[in-house]
């Protein structure tokens, strides 16, 4: 099994309500950041001046953010803070978040951590300090929309696309396909071409990526018609069965039953999916922008091409999710070093460009940090910069919150779909029973 | 004036063996002794010598095993999710819902059947590579170390490597291609994903097996094979009506014990199938850990663990209960 598949989605799922994610703090214009308000934020962890200390960080360890470049970023960082000793804990073969809850439970809790999910929950628990609300906090696009009850516990200065959908470009020209679909019609319309010309339409994969790659396919339509729909069903005003989720299920139905995935998608892992892709077994495959590293750096016999998943009607809207956050825990002994330590992660052009690079993300500061962009990066970067509507995705943020594990029950809710042991109907039922399961839920 | 051993002995209520009494005599002897030591020391003084002895194995038992147990059933009637210092009493409610849940019950029927047929294999498995592998020559010693070296595997590791082997890019496909046939989903289908972590559990425990039962064979008495074969007896009849009763109790061993093994399979899963496809091949462990940690329900994750706890307690005892009444309706001793 490949790490990358929870954790990505764990990076996913710390999702903020991001229509007002301004898309200027991604291009050097930029957007002033207004205050907080009167809010009644927690104390601020203290951002007094930095003692002698070490400090544990737990960090999300991936394909990519591999334990050595955690190990080169902490470099940096005591270099320029040789009184301060890092010591990073990874997740292991475990989903960050439940690695995280066996460390607080079991009394060993890190000093910060990141990439958390759940950040609303954890607030509620008390486990996380608020930072201060300081100007390079201020100057990333996403900080009021981090907040929970008026603090800021997750600052991140980086975005990620979720909703994009990789391409052969070559694959689509030999179908007759001259340009990206934009309206879901238009893309049931592609898929038909490409297998009437002996093309597999989808690439798909086991574990995390046969739910992400749905939920990649909801969100922009389901967030741009309705931005609050976590809240809504929170009240039960919805519910996936007569959303656009009920829609979607239905057409991937369709495309199962009509072999439009590469065969072996349930049991295909994250990393293999790619290598396939990559290998040219299908013409699309539904992802994050978090793949690109791995397209720009393998060889592949096709030129790569990138868009945004279409939506229902054509209106444009893209699914992202803020990264390169962190959190500090509120029973941390050393919070001004843990404030230093987050304050220079997310601010030192050197480690920002890092990981950004390294993950495939963008800058969501003013003025942006940039690095040397391939030009599948900079696609992304187009799309990102070209839709006016950037809508939450994964699990949302706040009050617009879905459970924390909806990612997982919709994995194994789709890989039902996948092995016909379930239909549409079935699974729409089966995720409304088990959010409302989980809102009124066993201790 | 020191009472003579035997003197003591029968004050004990009972009489040194004779090697008992020689060490006895032999401590007395030593230059230097205290002036009225036997050598021997009372019953009192031996059962504080036998209690301080055994006391950083107590400690350690209680602190390992005895707090975490006590927790988590105590955590099991509360609402705990993990994070919160906040733990409120909840009764039976974390009971009632696992009994309600229809999830959990599909665990348990996953990990039943990949408990039964694994014990089963490796009861059949491990005895037959045991008999293979028994005697005292260095191959059979290079053998055995081969067989037993998956044990010492961490479980995540050997499901990565045999997710790489079964996945359907993996080497097991990639054979079949070169043989002309068509590719198999091991881990993309509810059934072939069932019987590969099964499988990929009974590769793993193999080695154990196979030590286990080649130590049972070993102890089995010579002078009772030769017997045997002096009697007329023909090597399956050996094996069968010498060797076989002789070696039931360390098959009924290494049955429990791998039982016990495969009923808290979770790291293979994790690592082979993620729990999928479709949730096929959650396990119980899985599910404690998922709805644990991952879905913040710590106290119905212990309410699982006990649950679980007791039924592998059951399976244990019911295992060595039915072998006991084998033995004694068999007259095996």
């Amino acid at each position: 099994m490949d790490r990358r598949d929870s954790q990505r989605r764990r990076v996913a799922r710390r999702a903020a309500p991001l229509a007002a994610m301004a898309i200027a703090a991604l291009t050097a214009a930029g957007c002033s950041t207004g205050s907080v308000g009167a809010g009644s934020a927690a104390a601020p962890a203290s951002a007094g001046p930095v003692k002698s200390a070490t400090i544990k960080v737990l960090v999300n360890v991936t394909p990519t953010l591999t334990q050595s470049f955690w190990n080169q970023q902490v470099h940096l960082f005591e270099q320029q803070y040789p009184q301060v000793k890092v010591t990073l804990e990874n997740q292991g073969g475990q989903d960050l978040n439940s690695y995280f809850s066996t460390l607080m439970s079991s009394g060993n809790a890190p000093d910060v951590a990141e990439g958390l999910g759940g950040i609303s929950t954890l607030v509620k628990d008390g486990v996380l300090a608020a930072f201060p609300k300081e100007s390079w906090i201020t100057s990333e696009a996403s900080w009021q929309q981090q907040t929970v009850n008026g603090g800021i516990y997750a600052p991140a200065a980086g975005l990620q696309a979720q909703s994009l959908v990789f391409y052969n470009k070559e694959d689509f020209a030999k179908a007759g396909i001259a340009a990206p679909p934009t309206t879901m019609a238009e893309l049931q319309s592609d898929v038909t071409k490409l297998k009437s010309h002996g093309i597999t339409p989808f690439q798909g994969g086991s574990q995390f990526v046969t739910g992400a790659q749905l939920s990649s396919l909801v969100d922009p339509t389901l967030f741009e018609q309705d931005p609050s729909w976590f809240a809504h069903r929170n009240a039960d005003k919805v519910t996936f069965a007569n959303s656009y989720w009920k829609t979607m299920l239905n057409t991937y139905q369709q495309w199962v039953r009509g072999q439009d995935f590469a065969p072996g998608t349930t049991s295909t892992p994250y990393a293999q999916s790619e290598t396939d892709f990559l290998k040219g077994n299908a013409a699309m495959y539904v992802m994050g922008s978090y793949v690109t590293p791995t397209i720009d750096t393998t060889p592949h016999s096709f030129t790569a091409g990138v868009f945004a998943v279409p939506t229902q009607d054509g209106r444009p809207a893209l699914a992202v999710s803020p990264t390169l956050s962190y959190e500090i825990m509120k029973n941390s002994p050393n919070s001004a070093d843990d404030v230093a330590f987050v304050k220079f992660m997310e601010t030192d052009t050197t480690a920002v460009a890092n990981f950004l690079k390294t993950d495939g993300d963008y800058s969501a500061v003013t003025p942006p940090v940039t690095y040397q962009q391939s030009s599948l990066s900079t696609q992304v970067q187009q799309i990102v910069e070209g839709n006016t509507t950037l809508t939450p995705c994964c699990t949302g943020s706040g009050s617009n919150s879905a459970p924390q594990d909806l990612s997982n029950e919709v994995t194994t809710q789709v890989q039902a779909l996948f092995t016909g042991s379930e239909g549409p109907d079935q699974i729409a039922g089966t995720l409304d029973s088990w959010w409302s399961q989980q809102q009124g839920g066993a201790g | 004036m020191p009472t003579s051993v035997t003197a003591r002995s029968a004050r004990l209520g009972r009489a040194l063996s004779g090697p008992d009494r020689l060490a006895a005599r032999t401590r007395r002897r030593q230059p230097g002794g205290r002036p009225g030591w036997t050598g021997r020391p009372s019953l009192a003084g031996r059962r504080v010598h036998e209690t301080v002895m055994a006391l950083p194995g107590v400690v350690l038992f209680a602190g390992l095993i005895g707090v975490p147990l006590v927790l988590m059933v105590v955590f099991s009637f509360t609402d705990w999710n993990g994070l919160s210092g906040q733990r409120l009493f909840n009764g039976v409610s974390n009971y009632a819902t696992a009994f309600r849940d229809p999830t959990l019950l599909h665990a348990y029927l996953v990990s039943v059947i990949i408990a039964v047929i694994g014990a089963v294999l490796l009861d059949v498995a491990g005895l037959a590579l045991a008999l293979a592998v028994a005697g005292a020559s260095r191959a059979n010693f290079i053998y055995r170390t081969v067989l037993f070296y998956p044990f010492i595997l961490s479980a995540v590791a050997v499901g990565f490597l045999w997710n790489a082997l079964l996945g359907y890019s993996g080497a097991a496909n990639s054979v079949l291609h070169v043989l002309g046939f068509a590719p198999v989903q091991f881990l993309g289908t509810p059934a072939l994903a069932l019987a590969s972590v099964t499988l990929v559990s009974v590769w793993q425990l193999l080695g154990f097996s196979v030590v286990v039962m080649v130590a049972g064979l070993q102890a089995v008495p010579g002078e009772l094979l030769d017997a045997s074969r002096v009697d007329g007896a023909t090597r399956f009849q050996t094996f069968r009506h010498v060797t076989l009763p002789m070696i039931a109790p360390t098959v009924t061993f290494n049955s429990v014990i791998v039982l016990v093994f495969l009923l808290r399979s979770y790291d293979i899963v994790v690592a082979l199938t993620g729990g999928g496809p479709a949730g096929a091949t959650e396990t119980v462990a899985y599910k404690i850990i998922n709805d644990g940690f991952s879905q913040g329900q710590l106290g119905y994750g212990s309410a699982q663990s006990v649950l679980l706890i007791v039924l592998t307690a059951l399976v244990a005892f019911a295992s060595i209960g039915l072998r006991r009444r084998g033995r004694h309706a068999g007259g095996v001793r």
